[in-house]
């Protein structure tokens, strides 16, 4: 008896099955076609367009001329400029993230718990985040000014510094200048990210670890630390690719100098690609320098899901 | 029937998603342009040879950079579209832009959107001829006279390519030093009178800015210059420099690159970089920056082609005693011909087709027009080419610094080089000498490496049929004085 509804039921879903599979074909697709022809003129159409140009030598206005793997070869062998800023690039990934999530979980941290003026801090911290590029780039260039700046003049009053620092004169100090303001833009969304894992914990587990009588530092790596797994991996990956990917800043607030030494990947390529007053465009180039980078950023996604896998299945 | 909704909605989301998706602008048909505030050009039977339509009005496109003089030029453009535009049915929809100009010209073109009228900025005008982006303006019908006029003024490859004209000269652009005189009394640098004494070498300008700099007490410095404009070490040095060594980057008697001339003059400027007697942050700042740091009086001395004029007297009015001298050299008695820019005017985009060809045509004579120009020429903004304008002015322009600049008769024009042409590996000479003032190379491996580099990329160009020698050969003594 049990077997023949068993039976009766497995025929019905092979039969709805069936139907499903026989009668849904067209309008499934119907439905995903304006996403297919989005995905084929925004997507792949470009990378097509990129794979092709990259085997060429192409100014745009000439006819283009192909030459193989060429560019591939230059960016290898006879352009030491692209991997200085490939470095950059990292450098300043690495080097403000750094300091940018630890800054911004302590920030979550402190703001989950409950004092007066909790929400206003909360807000003060997040409008950076909502402000134009081009006007942080500005401030920050005019707060770092050699002449009438701003940290000049404190570093000056508090007597640290005898004359003013020409910040943007050397690439250290132009990529610190960089990262300091790149922390002030993206802190306080990654603190957002933080405060919703965090009001996300159970309070039972805290309460659990008052009976064990666990001191806060406990409490923090013990529990809070592990628990926000799962939206760490998801916050450190997007904020790297971010920075990875980091251009309007670059351009706005130093565009390379000194002399092309605080270049990002994005940046130099943007240059070599659409070239400027002094420089012809080289579209074929600019086409590889992209591939290799998408390469690059492919590689490093790749090695951060791998190495992040266990902590994002643990919780 | 539920299947068929489904269907139907989707395609429905399908042409909704995908509306904005059109031009109407395509290089070379029938569906170009053609914006109008009433009707389509292709509607419009009725137009007239004389450009007479009944009441319908043709848009004219035009793309340009203006300097101090872009509130002139919108207040001129708005009145004429109001009144001579109005009568013969043309509206001239421009647009300044002064910060990513070429750039955007450049995308705007490339995809099938130029503009009828642009600015054409003379290193690119080779690359937009092969490219057919521009149209002769010989092959314009109604700009005969102007052609005929502007005849004995017309210079290879700034604006006639192959026998063809595509642009016209607009204007001449003598590139001086303004310096601040109140500075200068102040640093003891005076004549027998009591007036502030320019230098005539570049050993005296490297010693004035050290002395400006000196009695500045932090406050005030001798030399602004900007490593942050891409163009700065060209504009602001380089071509000055031409005049002490009678050569340019590009050796236009033997058709190669050649940096070595200009070895003297980094010279100067590390000099000054060790006496410190820049302003601070020249490495990053920009021209606008840096030029109204010289209107507020903190800067002794700044390279400033002709439009500075402009802009010292409207956009940073100086707050200064300030004045003009002409370019130093490094000996005197052995001085060549200063360089003038000549910067060229408009040119018409290829993709204007001939049933609109009459409105553009009418748009371009008024922007070349003499009453135009004059009114550039009497509010201090630019020197015409052609003399007549100049002669034929009623009022003399009395903006500070604007008869110096007037007064150029040593100067000559700054030869065409293929800078804009080659594919060059690498970065260009803005950024090296950047490099050596930076401290990362030195002057000579510097200049050894832009002379491999640049000869490399132009021996691929000539080879590659993008650059004609031939176009570039001038005759050795252009820069001699007569």
């Amino acid at each position: 008896m049990y077997k023949d509804k068993v039976k009766a039921m497995k025929k019905l879903i092979s039969f709805r099955q069936r139907k499903l599979h026989q009668t849904n074909p067209l309008h499934a697709y119907a439905m995903l076609t304006p996403a297919m022809v989005g995905m084929f003129v925004f997507v792949i159409y470009p990378l097509l367009w990129v794979m092709r140009w990259c085997l060429f030598s192409y100014d745009g206005f000439y006819s283009a001329i192909y030459v193989g793997f060429d560019n591939f070869i230059r960016i290898f062998t006879r352009d030491p400029d692209f991997w200085e800023s490939v470095l950059n690039t990292f450098i300043f990934a690495f080097g403000k993230l750094a300091i940018e999530l630890p800054l911004a979980l302590g920030a979550a941290y402190v703001l989950n718990k409950k004092f007066k003026g909790r929400n206003l801090c909360r807000t003060i911290f997040f409008l950076p985040t909502i402000i134009s590029v081009a006007i942080i780039g500005i401030v920050f260039y005019y707060l770092f000014a050699s002449y009438d700046g701003v940290i000049n003049g404190v570093l000056t009053s508090l007597g640290w510094i005898d004359s003013s620092i020409d910040w943007f004169a050397n690439k250290w100090t132009a990529m610190v200048v960089l990262g300091i303001a790149s922390i002030w833009q993206n802190f306080g969304i990654n603190m957002i990210f933080f405060l919703t894992g965090l009001q996300t914990i159970p309070e039972e587990l805290y309460e659990a670890g008052d009976i064990d009588g666990v001191n806060a530092f406990q409490k923090f790596f013990r529990i809070t630390f592990p628990m926000l797994g799962p939206v760490l991996t998801t916050v450190v990956m997007v904020a790297l690719l971010g920075s990875l990917k980091v251009t309007d800043l670059v351009l706005v607030l130093t565009n390379g100098v000194p002399a092309g030494h605080t270049n990002v990947m994005m940046t130099f390529i943007f240059k070599k690609f659409f070239g400027s007053y002094l420089t012809s465009s080289d579209y074929g180039y600019g086409a590889a320098l992209i591939v290799i980078t998408a390469i690059i950023l492919g590689i490093v996604t790749f090695i951060y899901l791998k190495v992040t896998k266990k902590s994002s299945e643990i919780y | 029937m539920k299947k068929w909704i489904c269907v139907i909605l989707a395609l429905g989301l399908f042409l909704f998603a995908f509306a904005g998706c059109t031009t109407t602008t395509e290089q070379g048909t029938d569906e170009e342009i053609v914006s109008t505030d009433t009707a389509t050009v292709k509607d419009e039977p009725e137009s007239t040879s004389s450009g007479k339509t009944n009441g319908e009005i043709t848009t004219v496109t035009y793309f340009t950079s203006a300097g101090g003089w872009k509130s002139l030029l919108e207040s001129e453009v708005e009145n004429w579209n109001n009144t001579v535009g109005a009568e013969k049915g043309i509206r001239i929809d421009m647009t300044v832009n002064n910060d990513t100009f070429s750039e955007t010209l450049d995308m705007a073109i490339k995809g099938g959107n130029s503009p009828d009228i642009f600015y054409q900025s003379s290193s690119k005008l080779a690359a937009f001829v092969a490219s057919n982006y521009v149209r002769p303006l010989d092959d314009v019908p109604g700009l005969e006279s102007l052609l005929e006029e502007y005849a004995d003024y017309l210079i290879p490859i700034t604006t006639s390519i192959g026998g063809k004209t595509y642009t016209l000269p607009l204007e001449a652009l003598p590139i001086k030093i303004a310096y601040n005189k109140d500075l200068f009394k102040m640093a003891g640098i005076v004549d027998e009178n009591g007036e502030a004494k320019p230098p005539v070498t570049w050993d005296e300008v490297v010693e004035d800015a050290r002395l400006i700099t000196e009695a500045g007490g932090g406050e005030y410095f001798g030399i602004g210059f900007t490593w942050g404009w891409s163009v700065g070490v060209r504009r602001l040095a380089m071509k000055p420099y031409i005049a002490s060594t009678g050569q340019g980057w590009f050796d236009n008697e033997n058709g190669m690159y050649d940096f070595a001339p200009f070895k003297g003059l980094f010279e100067h400027l590390m000099q000054i970089k060790e006496d410190e007697s820049y302003f601070p942050g020249i490495e990053s700042i920009g021209i606008d920056p840096i030029r109204a740091q010289f209107a507020e009086g903190r800067i002794g001395m700044m390279t400033a082609p002709s439009y500075d004029v402009g802009v010292y007297n409207d956009q940073f009015p100086a707050t200064c005693d300030w004045g003009v001298f002409d370019i130093p050299a490094e000996d005197p008695n052995n001085r060549y011909a200063p360089v003038m820019l000549m910067r060229p005017n408009n040119s018409i985009s290829s993709s204007v087709t001939e049933d609109r060809l009459w409105a553009v045509a009418e748009a371009y004579k008024f922007l070349h027009s003499d009453e135009l120009l004059t009114k550039y020429y009497e509010g201090g903004f630019i020197i015409p080419v052609l003399p007549s304008i100049v002669q034929g002015a009623a009022n003399v322009c009395d903006k500070v610094g604007w008869a110096e600049m007037c007064d150029y008769e040593d100067y000559v024009p700054m030869p065409e080089f293929p800078d804009a042409l080659i594919m060059l590996e690498g970065d260009p000479y803005g950024v090296v000498f950047q490099s050596v003032w930076e401290g990362s190379m030195t002057i000579d491996e510097a200049i050894e490496d832009l002379n491999t580099r640049y000869n490399e990329a132009l021996d691929k160009a000539v080879q590659g049929g993008k650059v004609n020698l031939d176009d570039y050969l001038i005759s050795g003594d252009y820069f001699d004085i007569n």
